[in-house]
């Protein structure tokens, strides 16, 4: 089965659209192909998402894994693609159906537990992600502040693997982050330091 | 901290207040222990906040390197970052296969301090020059080229020789003229042309250090920074450039305008002190600084005098 999510790349201080695509098919032998210029961070998380889904309670698929994330030509050097091929890895598998993968993009890294770490440039995903008019954008916990500073996009925080799920399967009450509201009159703005 | 808790230095406070006030680079020359590192570090507290846009900016760089603080989602302060001098070219402007910023666009909006500047590489020096000239740096690598932000306020301290007593009254310095030569080289004149300011700061007499009345607080020169301010925002509404600092040679002419007296002291000064293009827009855009500070929408010849006048050092220390 296949399965397609939308997330981002950091490429300097901009980030990037990327589409991870999951192909799961049977074969004799498990093998796990991750292709689009990945780079060693990103490798590598295939070892850190099978021990995350199976302490997360989910079965890891063991047939032929194809992972591909697109543009092809963008190198691809961060650890914010485990939540995604993860999902993806769950979709394709049949453990996971949702509607909301096309309207809502994915960041985080997984820890071997399930729970989810910060990531980096998470302000400028969420900026990408309201300019690419996507209905919103599940991040870490710890990133939902900074990425809920830009306005017109729902910023989601998620803080597992399980959590996640919960959400795109509809079953989980989130915690949406709004930004702190700031007056809007011109000339001098107020700020409030965050305590 | 506070600029109260520096003792006299009123002439180098000064200069900061000016430096502070159109975002002009500062280079402060004296012998060590006089307080240059401790005025530097008080910069921050006479600049304005960021403004919304700017704080945007800055987050999402300080954001891309993993630098937030997570209990504070949006940058208030303006960034200060002071690198050791150790520092790489790609490190001070940003780089790496798939390039990521370096200090300078961390201090976007802010300031960058590079303290004992002679001891930063040369080469590492040199790199700055477009960026400080352009607010910006574009990095190219073989996956392509991406730009960085880089508006910055340049603060540069230096000691006058390497053994750091060249002209004080009380010490005799022991470099020999070689010495002091290859020390002061290591800061091109293309660097120095692009420092806007420059100031000494000398030793403190006992008197002052003992002094009980403290000097210029922060909230003094906040407050005259921000009337500076305030007119440069009336001045710049429907400009690209917020700050004299970055105002581009059309807007020079057309708010830097002299009288026929400040005119005459501006060409003699030119001939004399043979500066050069650059350095004639620097002395206007400090002038135009000067002058709002002192609320003033006319440069006299008295604001253009204190202007030419943080030009001066470079000829007494660089001129062998």
């Amino acid at each position: 089965m296949l399965a397609k999510l939308f997330t981002f790349s950091l490429l300097g201080i901009d980030a990037k659209s990327v589409e991870v695509e999951v192909d799961i098919s049977p074969a004799a032998l498990p093998k796990t192909i991750l292709v689009g210029l990945a780079e060693a961070a990103v490798k590598e998380s295939v070892h850190r998402i099978e021990r995350a889904l199976v302490n997360s309670g989910y079965s890891r698929p063991e047939d032929r894994v194809v992972i591909n994330l697109s543009p092809a030509d963008l190198p691809k050097d961060a650890a914010s693609f485990d939540l995604p091929i993860a999902l993806g890895l769950l979709t394709a598998s049949g453990q996971l159906q949702s509607e909301l993968f096309s309207r809502y993009a994915v960041v985080g890294e997984l820890a071997l537990d399930g729970t989810l770490r910060p990531i980096k440039g998470a302000l400028a995903m969420a900026l990408a992600a309201r300019n690419q008019k996507l209905a919103g954008l599940l991040v870490p916990a710890r990133n939902a502040q900074e990425a809920a500073v830009v306005d017109g996009i729902d910023v989601i925080a998620v803080g597992s693997l399980v959590e996640t799920v919960g959400f795109f399967c509809e079953q989980w009450t989130r915690r949406s982050f709004r930004g702190r509201r700031r007056s809007r009159s011109s000339g001098d703005i107020q700020w409030t330091l965050p305590t | 901290v506070d600029f109260a808790d520096v003792n006299g230095q009123e002439m180098a406070k000064r200069a900061v207040t000016v430096a502070a006030a159109g975002m002009h680079h500062l280079l402060m020359i004296g012998p060590p222990g006089t307080g240059k590192t401790l005025l530097a570090r008080r910069i921050p507290t006479i600049l304005p906040q960021l403004s919304r846009a700017e704080s945007l900016e800055t987050t999402q760089i300080w954001s891309a390197v993993g630098r937030l603080n997570a209990r504070q989602p949006l940058m208030v302060l303006r960034p200060f970052r002071a690198p050791h001098h150790t520092i790489s070219e790609a490190g001070l402007v940003g780089g790496g296969s798939t390039p990521s910023p370096g200090e300078i666009s961390l201090a976007h909006n802010g300031v960058l301090f590079l303290d004992e500047l002679p001891e930063f590489n040369r080469r590492t020096l040199e790199v700055l020059r477009q960026p400080l000239e352009e607010h910006c740096v574009t990095i190219s690598r073989a996956m392509g080229s991406l730009t960085f932000p880089a508006k910055l306020m340049l603060v540069a301290a230096m000691n006058p020789c390497p053994c750091g007593y060249r002209g004080d009254p009380r010490r005799r310095c022991n470099c020999t003229s070689f010495q002091i030569e290859r020390y002061v080289a290591k800061i091109s004149g293309p660097l120095l042309d692009r420092i806007d300011i420059h100031v000494e700061v000398p030793n403190v007499p006992f008197r002052e250090l003992k002094d009980d009345t403290t000097g210029t607080t922060s909230a003094q020169m906040r407050e005259q920074v921000q009337i500076a301010r305030d007119r440069q925002r009336r001045r710049f509404q429907r400009e690209p450039s917020t700050v004299n600092g970055s105002m581009t040679p059309p807007q020079i002419r057309r708010y830097c305008k002299l009288d026929a007296e400040a005119e005459q002291m501006l060409q003699a000064a030119m001939e004399e002190m043979g500066l050069s293009a650059r350095a004639h827009d620097k002395i206007l855009r400090v002038a135009r600084t000067i002058a709002d500070l002192d609320d003033s929408e006319t440069i006299t010849a008295y604001h253009l005098q204190e202007a030419i006048n943080y030009r001066t050092l470079d000829r007494r220390y660089w001129a062998s």
